[in-house]
């Protein structure tokens, strides 16, 4: 049983940081033996949100100050947070763009966003029956 | 004379917000093709970012007669997952088997 852990990412970024940000979680998520399919959505929904953050950067600089926070309970849920000190813009669908916030509510269990100061953007993901059981 | 010509366009590794400029890049109309088939066996992941290039070109296809398949190869399904999660399922004629993208292909012709 893997109890109560954390993954805390915290630094300027550019859309080409992005992948970083998406590697990093999924070496934390490793450690609990969830399965790729799962690992992967995860991963897609925590990108579109990132993507979403750089992409809205301020105008003044292509750089965006942005915080990745993971936490595990167990594996019965993930929560991760994504932070940016950006207004929160997704986009409504328009002109082929403005898919990601519809992927991330398809992959998630739970989405909720507070623009209270910047934009957090927490997603809840429940592996359920998706953990890979014993070590082969 | 046979005006049939199906160009290929290959993608692979991550087609994600990094790569978007790369990306928009690859996906231009080859001239002279009737039908276009994007490879898309190597692609290891795709993002919304990809999505609206996809559609993009989809649509300059559309409006140029051409028709588009894409093939993901039988081990990768995330692409087809992202345009599930997308609500896109009727955009794209996605095949896992590079035989059925031709047949396909083939049809428009017919």
């Amino acid at each position: 049983m893997i109890g109560k852990s954390e993954l805390r990412v915290q630094c300027n970024a550019t859309p080409a940081d992005v992948k970083l940000f998406r590697a990093a979680l999924t070496s934390f998520l490793a450690v609990f033996r969830l399965n790729r399919v799962f690992l992967e959505d995860v991963s897609l929904a925590v990108g579109e949100v990132l993507a979403n953050a750089v992409e809205h950067a301020s105008p003044e600089s292509e750089w965006t100050d942005l915080e990745l926070f993971a936490r595990a309970e167990g594996t019965e849920a993930i929560v991760i947070d994504i932070y940016d000190r950006g207004n929160f813009v997704f986009r409504e669908r328009r002109d082929g763009r403005g898919f990601g916030l519809t992927i991330v509510r398809a992959i998630a269990r739970e989405v909720s966003i507070d623009t209270a100061e910047g934009t957090r953007v927490r997603m809840t993901f429940s592996p359920g029956n998706r953990v890979l059981r014993g070590r082969s | 004379m046979n005006k049939f010509s199906i160009a290929v366009i290959k993608l692979s590794g991550e087609l994600e917000i990094g790569r978007k400029d790369e990306i928009r890049a690859a996906l231009k109309m080859p001239a002279g093709a009737t039908a276009v088939l994007m490879d898309f066996g190597e692609i290891t992941y795709a993002d919304s970012t990809a999505l609206a290039e996809l559609l993009r070109f989809r649509a300059e296809a559309e409006s140029a007669g051409v028709r588009v398949a894409i093939v993901t190869g039988v081990a990768n399904q995330q692409f087809a997952r992202l345009i599930t999660y997308a609500g896109l399922q009727e955009a794209f004629a996605v095949f896992e088997a590079r035989a059925a993208a031709l047949n396909y292909l083939g049809g428009a012709t017919t």
